[in-house]
Formats: structure tokens, C-alpha cells, sequence
């Protein structure tokens, strides 16, 4: 039995001898919630009034919903859940008061992660670490972003985009190029540029200039929509490469994204092989189903015609073999459905010899999964000097 | 009376480097009177890379310890960058054509070391399969005692340790021919190039090294910091100044050195990151050094950059390369090598600022005033 449930069991100890809201005072005052051990993680709600509360979370293989334990007839709920000691935990409760449900973040719980879909509860394992590399360091020095635009013939109106250069920025060097699909997010939710200042400062990886871009229109551009491939290669490379020191061989062209970002990635380097040889992908939207309607009303139509797309693009890129070598670097999150498409995608790329590495973290489909994965992604795509360098 | 040369175990571009070495720079021993009397120093910055310059610091430093700018009456600077880093890029621009053969030889030096490096990782993963195999069978035996094993069976289960013995040393020898092997081939293709180049006769190179040899010659005090190893290796090597400074040192001179400046001074310049790329542990052999630190192998900044908790892998790395000292180096770590003599350095830092990693696999703190065997060598007096 974990230090958790323990505890719980000491409370049980408490209402046998009727002091237990005593009891979970005092454990609440010196622990908050929830509790953390090396066997995993009790959750914790207080509220005499309530019938019911919920787990509300994405973790792939578990019913969305976990229903809290009551303490005796106490104001406590809790719920005990093995959790990897290196996991990371988004969720939210849902609470039941006679036929009222309500949606809330844990009250006993300050830590919250922040993202475009809203704030949640997050929980971590006995040994997650926030990562060295995400955290702002004093004696590093910040690169450079630009904010741009450029008249986008593609999608016919003005499209603004960010330019990172890198601190040690010299005109008379090249760089290679990173794109970056959801760009500005990846600055805010996921501390992209410290963790590029940093990386980059211990030489762990290579200089590179990078491409922040955005879309108005994500689940659309992003979903295998040619006219966002065709955007890069026509309108924003050309601009980019006449007015920056760019390497212009493909090998030095990475697309990166995380979902969607990771898709339409993957979809412009196969439309493009000739001009990308790079692609990070993180939790890839790359959803497959090897036997599938032969029409989209078949079975749920939105359902299909929302996925269709992009299960023929994923089950035409299972029979596409590149003719140049590519590097591709793939992270994904264990708790999410997303990874069993990952996964499947592997021996595709096994079998059509890319260059290829693969990343899974006990965590969801999340800005900070993503922030966690970045610098073996960076490392294993712009290797860095630093076995030549000893300041 | 031959030189010094003062290792300081720090990191970083501060002038704590310049502290180490205020004695000798005020009082230098140079045979030469006139540059005793001047107390020159040189600095070589080229590992800063596109920063050599960026050492108006230091200069500073130097100037208030009582060095005069300037050569006593003459005009020409005393203290000076050796600007090595800045004269390749001149040549560069001055003999492009020579300049497109050495990029090219380097094209093909990064191939060989892709070549080698393959080998290498190979190599290392099957030494610790088969390790790791024998100590299944046998978990009380080390790798250090496995590999100095050397009683008659008595056994079969002596006969069974014997033979994995015999297989764990023939992996750790293919991996030393693979580190010998480089670096022939490094030797071939540089002696190429220079061929090619006919580099000797080139008369902007002779100038140029002409120059740089004077700038060296004249310093009572030399310093070398650390930064990009390879740059700092490759410019040296290019005009050949290995020689130069064994002369210089020949001739009294104080060297002084940290990190990647240290690590020229050695035999062979190892490389190493036991969590660089793919977390496998990394050391290559990355050339050949200047030569003027026999059988010493210098590994600065160890704490961050290998793995401990592994007596194994420390014996390993104390093995693998034929040297005869294996020295690692943390911040306030002090070794001098002094009047020429080679045959030992002497640790001068606090208990535990510098580690000697022994063949067994421990790591052992050396002591202030701790002697440090290091292999007999010519000296530094040669003629270049």
C-alpha cells in the first residue's frame, strides 16, 4: 500500500473512532491534494454537500469518467489510481448535487495547466520533473523573434508569421530552417523559444532560424489541405530564403508540428519531398483504419467525413516510398488515443528506411507533453556540438 | 631551463584563469632576458570562434596585475591575441583555391569520423552485451578484475571466467584499433591535403605562420581558453604550431590552459558526453594534440559530462586509451608541470578538485601537492 492510501486508511482509522472531519482537516492542512507517492496518486474532494464526483480525464484505456469512493459518510471522496512515477496529469472533476452536475477544476489542487483549450488540473507522478531545458536561465542568450507578414497567394490575403534568428545569428553563416506549425502556441504553452535559447546556448543543438506560423483556420488548413503545403513552399520559403542566410538543401528543411500540426507536417513533406527532408511530429493527428466505408455515409457521416481525409492520406503514405532519405522524429503521449496511430505509423516508416526515431511520454495530448518532448526532438534532428565543446 | 605548463580545472572566459597564473606572468622564467623583461602575454582565443576578440576582459586584467600594454620601449602590443582563428579566415579569403581543398578535406574528415563513430558505438554496445553476459553468469567479477584476470583454471568455472575474459579483452583491443585506425586515416588525409596544397611552398601560409611563430616566441606567458575543441585544434594544426609552442616552452615559456585549451595540449584529443544524442556514452577519438603533455589524458568538465555510478564504465575509459594518466578536472582543480619535466604533474587544487580515474574503475581524489605520473617524453626542446 502507497503513503496514499495510508493515509486514507488512517482516516478510516479516525471515523471508526468518530473524529475523522478532525482527521481530514489536519491531512488536508499538511498535504492539499493530491496525494503523491511512488505508487501513484490519491485524488481528493471535500464537500459534505455532494452526492457524487467524478475523474474527468483523457487517459486512453480508462472510462473518462472515474467515480470518487466516499469516506464513510464523512465530507471526504477520494480515489486511488497507479499512476508511472514519471506521469503527467491533465483533469478536471465533475461534481453531482442532486441532478446539478458541474464541471470544476480540483479546489485542493494549485497546480493548473494553461492552454488554448482551456485550464486544467494537472497531477504528477513521485519522479516528473518540469525539464531543466524549459526553464529561463539568467547567463543564456535570448534569440532574436521578428514578426513578419507576408501576401500569401495561396490563401489570397496577408498572413503574419514569427522568425526566431538564434543569439549567435551572423549574416555571413547559413542555417538550416525549422517551420513551425502553431507557432505562436508552441511560444506560449510550450517555452519554445527558452528552450531553443537554451539548447542552442549549450550547444545541444545546431543554430537554426525558425519559422513560427499560425493559421486563422487550424482544422481546416491543417487537415492534409493542400493549399497549406503549397503556402510554405510558394509564398513563405521564397520570402524567407531570399532575406535570410538559409541553407537550401532539403536535408536542412524541417516541418514540425504537435496534433494537427504533426499531420499537415507530414502531408506538405510528402507533397514536397523535393523541398523538405525533416519532419517532428508530436501526437500526430495520423488516425488510419485499414478497413473503412467505401463512402462516407456509411456508418457516422460526420464522424467519416470529419476523419475520411485524413485516412486516405495516412493509408497513401503507408504505400509511399520516399526517394531520398528522410529524418523524421515522432513523440506521443501514452495516455492518448493518438498513440496506437503513432505507433502503427512505425512500421511503416521501418519499412520505407527512414531515418527515424520515436518518443513516448507517460502524458496526454497537452502543450506541456509536447514542451517535455522537444529537446530530444531538437537534439535528434539538429544534433549540436557539444561533444566539441568544452568552454 | 625549460617552461611551464599550468592546467586550471575552471570553465568559462573570466579572468580566473589569468589568477591561476599571477606569479608566473609577473615573474616569468623565459631564457630569453628580453622577453622576461617585457612579461608578454599571448592569448589564444580562436576556440571563441567568431569572438577571438572579445577578450578586451582580459586584457584589462593583465594590464592591472602590472604588465605593460606595450613592449618596453617599442611600439608593438604585449599583450596579444595570437589572432590564429582571424588569420585562417584571411588566408581563406587570400588563397581560395587552397582554401576549397582544405574544406574539402574536412568534407572527407567528417565522413571518415561518421565511418568511425558507427564503428565505435558498435563496438561499444557489443563490449557491454558480452560484458554484461559474462556478469550474468558471474555477477561478482568487475570488468577491471575480468580483464586482469589471469590465474590458471582450476575450474570449469575458472575455464568459463578465462574465456570470457579472453572475449571482453579482444572487444576492448578492436575498439583501441578502431580509435588507431582513425586516427592513420586523419594523418593520411591531412598529408594529402597538404601535398595538394603544396602548402609549404605557399608563400601567404609561410608568412602567416611566420607571424604566428613570432607572436608565440615572444610571449613570456601563454593562454590558451577553451571553446569550440575542434576549431581550436584544426587552426592550430593548419600552421602547424604544435612545434612552435613545444619550442616556446623549450625556451621557458609558461603555458596555461583550461578546458578545450587543455585538452590540445595532450597526445590525442578525446572527445566524450556519456549523455550526448542517443544517451549512449560517447568518447571518440577526435585527433591527434599538440603533443606537450605525454601519456596525460585530460578530461575537464567530467562531473557534467560522465556518467558515475559505474565502475565498469570508468574502468573502461581509463583503458581504452593507451595513455598513461587519465585525469579528470572540476572547477579549482590545479596541475603544473614544471621545468620541462615530463615524466609528472603535480596537483595543486583543493582535495577532490581534480580525480584520477583508475584502471580498476575508481575514481580517486588527488591530494594538494599529490604527484601525478605521467609517461617520459623527449621534452619540449626540440627544434621545430
Amino acid at each position: 500500500m502507497g503513503g496514499g492510501m495510508l493515509r486514507i486508511a488512517r482516516l478510516q482509522e479516525a471515523v471508526a473512532r468518530g473524529n475523522a472531519e478532525a482527521a481530514i482537516d489536519q491531512l488536508l492542512a499538511e498535504s492539499g491534494g493530491p496525494l503523491v507517492d511512488g505508487d501513484g496518486v490519491t485524488f481528493l474532494f471535500r464537500d459534505a454537500d455532494v452526492d457524487r464526483v467524478y475523474l474527468r480525464h483523457e487517459i486512453m484505456g480508462l472510462e473518462s469518467m472515474q467515480e470518487f469512493l466516499r469516506l464513510g459518510d464523512t465530507s471526504l471522496f477520494y480515489l486511488p489510481m497507479q499512476v508511472p512515477a514519471t506521469a503527467r496529469i491533465e483533469y478536471r472533476l465533475e461534481i453531482v448535487r442532486g441532478s446539478a452536475h458541474q464541471v470544476v477544476l480540483d479546489p485542493l489542487n494549485p497546480l493548473r495547466s494553461d492552454c488554448p483549450y482551456g485550464e486544467k488540473s494537472v497531477v504528477t507522478g513521485a519522479d516528473y520533473r518540469p525539464p531543466e531545458f524549459s526553464r529561463e536561465r539568467p547567463e543564456v542568450r535570448r534569440g532574436k523573434i521578428l514578426e513578419l507578414s507576408v501576401d500569401s497567394r495561396v490563401f489570397g490575403e496577408r498572413r503574419e508569421f514569427l522568425l526566431y534568428l538564434p543569439a549567435r545569428y551572423r549574416s555571413d553563416r547559413t542555417y538550416p530552417l525549422l517551420i513551425v506549425h502553431d507557432g505562436p502556441d508552441y511560444l506560449r504553452y510550450a517555452a519554445l523559444s527558452t528552450v531553443l535559447d537554451n539548447l542552442l546556448h549549450d550547444r545541444e543543438m545546431a543554430d537554426v532560424i525558425v519559422l513560427l506560423t499560425g493559421s486563422p483556420d487550424r482544422l481546416v488548413e491543417y487537415k492534409v489541405d493542400p493549399r497549406q503545403g503549397d503556402f510554405l513552399v510558394r509564398d513563405l520559403l521564397p520570402m524567407v530564403e531570399e532575406r535570410w542566410p538559409l541553407r537550401r538543401e532539403r536535408s536542412a528543411r524541417c516541418l514540425m508540428g504537435a496534433s494537427y500540426g504533426g499531420l499537415t507536417s507530414l502531408h506538405t513533406f510528402s507533397r514536397y519531398p523535393e523541398y523538405f527532408g525533416m519532419v517532428f511530429s508530436q501526437s500526430g493527428s495520423f488516425v488510419h483504419a485499414d478497413v473503412r466505408p467505401r463512402h462516407p455515409t456509411e456508418g457516422d457521416p460526420q464522424l467519416l467525413a470529419d476523419d475520411e481525409p485524413i485516412k486516405q492520406f495516412v493509408a497513401s503514405f503507408s504505400r509511399w516510398k520516399p526517394e531520398e532519405a528522410a529524418r523524421l522524429y515522432l513523440t506521443c503521449g501514452r495516455f492518448e488515443s493518438l498513440i496506437f496511430f503513432n505507433r502503427s505509423l512505425l512500421n511503416v516508416l521501418q519499412e520505407h528506411g527512414y531515418d527515424y526515431a520515436f518518443r513516448e511520454l507517460y502524458d496526454g495530448h497537452n502543450w506541456t507533453c509536447w514542451r517535455d518532448g522537444l529537446r530530444d526532438g531538437f537534439r535528434y534532428l539538429f544534433p549540436g556540438d557539444v561533444l566539441l565543446y568544452y568552454p | 631551463m625549460n617552461g611551464s605548463i599550468i592546467i586550471d580545472g575552471g570553465s568559462g572566459r573570466d579572468p580566473g584563469l589569468l589568477e591561476v597564473a599571477r606569479e608566473r606572468i609577473l615573474h616569468p622564467l623565459h631564457d630569453d632576458p628580453e622577453v622576461r623583461k617585457s612579461r608578454k602575454v599571448l592569448l589564444i582565443t580562436a576556440a571563441w570562434q567568431g569572438e577571438e576578440f572579445a577578450e578586451a576582459h582580459l586584457k584589462e586584467v593583465i594590464y592591472r596585475m602590472g604588465v605593460s600594454p606595450q613592449v618596453p620601449g617599442a611600439a608593438a602590443e604585449n599583450v596579444q591575441n595570437l589572432s590564429v582563428y582571424f588569420e585562417f579566415r584571411r588566408f581563406a579569403e587570400l588563397e581560395p583555391e587552397t582554401a576549397a581543398l582544405y574544406h574539402h578535406k574536412q568534407q572527407d574528415v567528417l565522413r571518415v569520423m561518421e565511418l568511425y563513430r558507427r564503428a565505435n558505438r558498435m563496438g561499444l554496445q557489443l563490449l557491454k552485451q558480452q560484458l554484461a553476459s559474462v556478469q550474468e553468469w558471474y555477477p561478482e567479477w568487475s570488468f577491471a578484475e575480468l580483464l586482469d584476470r589471469r590465474r590458471p583454471d582450476s575450474s570449469t568455472q575458472e575455464r568459463m571466467l578465462r574465456l570470457g575474459a579472453e572475449e571482453l579483452r579482444a572487444e576492448l583491443e578492436r575498439i583501441r584499433e578502431e580509435d588507431e585506425w582513425v586516427l592513420r586515416r586523419l594523418d593520411r588525409l591531412d598529408a594529402d591535403f597538404r601535398e595538394r596544397a603544396d602548402l609549404r611552398n605557399n608563400d601567404n601560409w609561410q608568412r602567416q605562420r611566420r607571424l604566428l611563430a613570432r607572436r608565440i616566441r615572444s610571449a613570456a606567458t601563454i593562454v590558451l581558453y577553451g571553446g569550440h575543441l575542434a576549431v581550436l585544434l584544426n587552426r592550430l594544426h593548419f600552421y602547424d604550431l604544435g612545434p612552435v609552442l613545444r619550442q616556446a616552452l623549450g625556451a621557458g615559456a609558461t603555458v596555461v590552459a583550461r578546458a578545450a585549451g587543455a585538452m590540445v595540449l595532450g597526445d590525442r584529443v578525446v572527445v566524450y558526453h556519456d549523455a550526448y544524442q542517443d544517451r549512449h556514452h560517447t568518447f571518440e577519438v577526435l585527433g591527434r594534440g599538440l603533443g606537450l603533455l605525454p601519456g596525460m589524458l585530460l578530461l575537464p568538465q567530467h562531473a557534467e559530462r560522465i556518467r558515475k555510478g559505474s565502475a565498469d564504465h570508468l574502468a573502461f575509459i581509463s583503458r581504452r586509451f593507451p595513455l598513461g594518466t587519465c585525469i579528470g578536472l572540476d572547477e579549482g582543480a590545479l596541475l603544473t608541470i614544471e621545468g620541462g619535466d615530463t615524466t609528472h604533474a603535480i596537483s595543486r587544487g583543493p582535495l577532490g578538485s581534480a580525480i584520477r580515474f583508475g584502471v580498476d574503475g575508481r575514481e580517486r581524489a588527488l591530494e594538494p601537492g599529490e604527484v601525478v605520473p605521467m609517461a617520459p617524453a623527449a621534452g619540449w626542446g626540440a627544434a621545430c
